[in-house]
């Protein structure tokens, strides 16, 4: 038997493909098929919440509130009694709220699945009338009223189910709920909070002064001390609200024909330096 | 932050993983050259035309480890399937290198040809982990005659 030599024909068994190509090729797609499945369940999540029935959605809201998210936020009673009101002349009377201050240097207030309205202690601090607090009471239960703190917190879900697909460890479901702070609710759902919030303001007080006088707080808090805006520093409410004009303009459009010009309800927020002493609050500016 | 380290992960492994890979080739490509005339062979039949006055087992073997870049390509081909270049070009090289490590030895010993040649490939590490292909060792065993 004749034996040829011969080198390896390296064309059999080594690949011809570029591994870099199939790499960005690949992870585009991957990119892509995921971005796709995230929006098609987000959107999903939107028609589910909106279409549940009310008894449903209140045992899901029940099970939901059995797990505090923010334990650190504290009571106010003053304001919880202002908050029971505004819910009252609300569209959904029977919505059980709690009223928590957190502590913390940022102008916000969130409202999270377990039922809290969570005031900010800057925002309260920059608040001047019991109208302004209204306003922005009204809006949050504007979010519940359209259920979005429930949208948020299934998205929220839905990243954690896919981080456990992809074997990322260490991801609890309650992790990005509690971080429901930096919730990013649409334009449009945040204008439909901000007519609900004016809507209730008027409903109490007959007139919706005090509401412009907020949102002009809103844009010199968006400025340093020249006047000039920090684009990105002040991310809480403007990253996904509309700019303070467009709000303010869109509600005067909107209440052009009724409202009248009535006078603010003094609002004493002297128990908030209970709540967050002053010194520690100057102590973490 | 975990992006990034990940990112880093993936870049570095690709360019030193290219390289070393680069330099393998070219290392076993030389080698073979020089190794040609020896007689490899899977069958058991000898070259009549040659007198045996002695055999010996001769063996190479050698474990081999993808990069990280290749590792995380590979885990993309997982999911959409298809063939596995990565791990292609891993399994050539251990291949290869344990048939050449092979002939170094019966080459040393005297030998004019190795018959009954058989190589086989093990993977190493925890099989039932997601790590689980990252290593693999290849050893090639024959007999050596002379």
């Amino acid at each position: 038997m004749k034996n040829t030599i011969k080198e390896v024909d390296e064309s059999v068994n080594l690949p011809k493909v570029s591994l870099l190509g199939q790499f960005f090729t690949l992870m585009i797609g991957l990119l892509v098929v995921i971005g796709a499945v995230y929006f098609a369940l987000g959107w999903a999540v939107n028609v589910v919440v909106d279409h549940l029935s009310h008894e449903t959605y209140a045992k899901l809201q029940q099970r939901v509130s059995q797990h505090e998210f923010l334990p650190v936020a504290k009571k106010m009673q003053q304001l919880q009694d202002l908050l029971d009101e505004l819910v009252a002349l609300s569209p959904n009377p029977d919505l059980k709220l709690k009223f928590r201050v957190l502590c913390e240097p940022q102008f916000n207030a969130v409202a999270l699945p377990d039922g809290s309205v969570v005031f900010f202690e800057k925002l309260l601090r920059s608040i001047h009338s019991e109208n302004e607090l209204a306003m922005v009471m009204g809006h949050e239960i504007g979010h519940y009223i359209s259920r979005d703190h429930m949208k948020v917190m299934g998205r929220g879900i839905l990243l954690v189910l896919f981080s456990m697909l992809f074997q990322m460890e260490d991801v609890d479901w309650v992790g990005p709920s509690t971080s429901m702070y930096h919730a990013k609710y649409s334009q449009h759902q945040e204008t439909l909070a901000d007519e609900m919030g004016a809507n209730l303001v008027h409903k109490k007080y007959g007139h919706i002064s005090g509401i412009e006088s907020f949102f002009r707080t809103m844009e010199t808090i968006d400025m340093d001390e020249h006047g000039h805006k920090h684009p990105g520093k002040f991310v809480s409410w403007f990253s996904t609200h509309p700019h303070p004009q467009d709000r303010w303009k869109h509600l005067k459009q909107q209440w052009k024909k009724t409202e009248g010009e009535g006078k603010e309800t003094f609002l004493d927020l002297s128990e908030i330096d209970l709540l967050c002493p002053p010194k520690a609050s100057s102590q973490a500016h | 932050m975990d992006l990034i380290i990940f990112m880093i992960l993936v870049g570095v492994g690709f360019a030193t993983g290219t390289i070393i890979e680069r330099k393998h080739f070219q290392s076993i490509r030389l080698r073979e050259r020089r190794h040609l005339n020896l007689v490899t062979t899977s069958t058991k039949i000898t070259d009549p035309e040659k007198n045996i006055s002695d055999a010996i087992l001769v063996s190479g073997s050698v474990v081999v480890s993808v990069d990280y870049f290749k590792r995380v390509l590979a885990a993309l081909i997982n999911i959409t399937g298809g063939r596995v270049a990565p791990y292609e070009t891993l399994l050539d090289r251990g291949r290869r290198e344990a048939i050449l490590r092979m002939k170094e030895s019966a080459h040393a010993w005297g030998a004019h040809s190795i018959v009954n040649m058989r190589v086989q490939t093990s993977t190493i590490g925890n099989q039932n982990g997601k790590n689980s292909l990252g290593m693999v060792e290849v050893i090639a065993y024959g007999t050596a005659v002379k």
